[in-house]
């Protein structure tokens, strides 16, 4: 009896209350009908080649030491489209969740392991994308999604339009392209090249030993010292190229502009050749001189300056 | 091989960098797929008449395409009755998605022309620099300006051949991709087509300029890969 009082006691309002409150639960299931949770594995071999798409949301890729592939994650899996896929045994695996026609698409977040020692070959559209710990190849596009890789990559690849890549990575070789995102990167890299557009590049490239870093407008900002054995190389068409060195630095320089300024903040003797018509060459070397550093810059400013 | 090869792979293909087992499973397909053949024929052509760049600067096959080939070759090989549940990489083949809409059929050939076209403007530059004009060598002049200066105009025309149909291929998509990328796609074009103007224009008063000839084909590079990029955009995105 005592519930049925209390029930009595709550009034019609609270029952209209109840009432919306009811529609709205029976609502959440067509809102999240698309939505599956995922939770598949499958033993492969340690140096797999493994192949992951996701479309939008976001994926984490993490090297573990054991010898399969586990993927978790809620996927959008929308009607009469294409829904997650998985598949590995041996040497391969792929899986993910794709479609050449992303709109209206919700957001599906994968969290995957992979052998460390897996090559893996990552493909999303606006999906971020992070890995860590995969000591094999690691190649990533992307149309619009960041993508952040870190840990001792046999060699890696991360390319997108509109995301920002950030590499902090011990590795053989580095290749990073955006159009309008930001680059970042660090480590100790035996070959790299950076490109963006309008993206701006920060560089700590102390331990680089080749590098290309290369943007139209975007600015470039080299933090650090030049390794003795590098060639660095850096071009930019209207961006800043700013280095900021450490005052026991040892590189030879070669700065090329058309109608960009050099500004030495540093006090280096620069021998200049050329002419203000036809471009200008400043070649100076700090310290010993050891590392090349190669910079041309059309219209933008190339600015030399202490560390700090 | 049922599955049309892609035209990385092709591309490999043509490049004489793809394996024996893979070049033997290729050339079977071309056998029995016209479109394939022509496709390789075509390519093939546009090889020769780049035949005098040097070896050297046509790159290896990188990570991408080795996983590639090796995912969809085990996935070709394994025996198609797999249950759909059984995790196995033949029945992940039968719901993988459909390739991306640029990578089929005629509009592959832009894509594959571009990379070509890359790799002999980066021939070009390389030439180039073996001739002495070098961002860090002398810059040319008088009749070795007039070389190099004949010497990027070929290069640039090349370029912008295939810029061209990209572009092309862009503007029949373009309108179906999300505002926010395809603002990223037009400014990145328009700052880069600002640099190519500046950089050709003060290339025309100093033909033998290295750093300007250096600036102007980056700037062409980069368009390419935006386009190139920008093409294979999934609707929506």
């Amino acid at each position: 009896m005592k519930p049925i009082r209390r029930l009595k006691s709550l009034g019609p309002f609270t029952f209209l209350l109840l009432g919306y409150a009811n529609m709205l639960l029976a609502a959440v299931p067509d809102r999240l009908a698309g939505q599956t949770l995922v939770d598949r594995r499958a033993a492969i071999d340690a140096d797999a080649y493994i192949r992951i798409h996701n479309i939008a949301g976001t994926l984490t890729v993490i090297g573990w030491d054991r010898d399969s592939v586990a993927v978790r994650g809620t996927v959008y899996e929308p009607a009469g489209r294409d829904g997650f896929y998985f598949g590995a045994g041996g040497d391969v695996a792929k899986m993910g969740i794709w479609s050449d026609d992303a709109t209206s698409l919700e957001p599906s977040t994968l969290d995957v392991r992979v052998p460390a020692g897996a090559r893996v070959w990552i493909k999303t559209g606006s999906a971020d994308v992070r890995v860590t710990g995969v000591n094999g190849g690691v190649d990533v596009s992307s149309v619009t999604g960041s993508i952040a890789v870190s840990g001792s990559p046999g060699e890696l690849f991360a390319e997108t339009l509109g995301g920002r890549i950030d590499i902090d990575a011990d590795t053989r070789a580095v290749r990073a392209k955006t159009a309008s995102g930001a680059i970042v990167v660090r480590g100790a890299i035996r070959d790299v090249i950076a490109t963006s557009v309008s993206g701006n590049l920060d560089i700590e490239g102390d331990r680089f030993e080749r590098g290309s870093f290369e943007s139209v407008d975007g600015d470039i900002r080299y933090l650090g010292n030049v390794g003795r054995a590098s060639a660095l190389d850096f071009t930019a068409h209207s961006g800043l190229i700013d280095f900021a060195l450490p005052a026991d630095a040892n590189a030879d320089f070669v700065v090329g502009t058309f109608y960009g300024e050099f500004q030495d903040r540093f006090g280096v003797a620069a021998r200049v050749t050329g002419s203000r018509l036809k471009g200008q060459e400043y070649r100076f070397t700090l310290g010993s001189g050891g590392g090349q550093v190669t910079v041309r810059n059309f219209k933008g400013r190339v600015v030399l300056r202490g560390k700090g | 091989m049922n599955e049309h090869p892609r035209d990385d792979v092709l591309q490999d293909l043509v490049s004489g960098s793809l394996d024996s087992g893979a070049t033997s499973r290729i050339e079977r397909h071309l056998e029995a797929c016209p479109d394939c053949r022509a496709e390789v024929n075509a390519l093939r052509s546009l090889v020769a008449s780049l035949g005098d760049l040097p070896a050297a600067v046509l790159p290896g096959t990188d990570l991408r395409a080795g996983i590639w080939q090796r995912i969809d070759g085990e996935a070709a090989t394994r025996p198609s009755a797999a249950s759909p549940e059984d995790g196995s990489v033949a029945s992940a083949a039968l719901s993988t998605p459909p390739r991306l809409r640029f990578a089929t059929g005629a509009s592959r050939w832009p894509l594959a022309t571009a990379a070509l076209v890359l790799i002999a403007v980066t021939a070009t530059v390389s030439i180039a620099i073996d001739r002495g004009i070098s961002g860090r060598g002398e810059p040319a002049d008088g009749a070795g300006g007039e070389r190099a200066g004949a010497t990027m105009r070929a290069a640039e025309a090349r370029v912008e051949s295939a810029a061209r149909e990209l572009e092309a291929l862009l503007a029949e998509q373009t309108g179906m991709l999300a505002p926010a990328t395809r603002e990223v796609i037009n400014n990145s074009l328009s700052a880069i087509d600002a640099a190519v103007a500046e950089a050709r224009t003060a290339l025309d008063g100093d033909p033998g300029n290295p750093m300007l000839s250096h600036m102007l084909m980056a700037a062409w590079e980069k368009k390419l890969g935006v386009l190139r990029a920008a093409s294979q955009v999934p609707i929506g995105i």
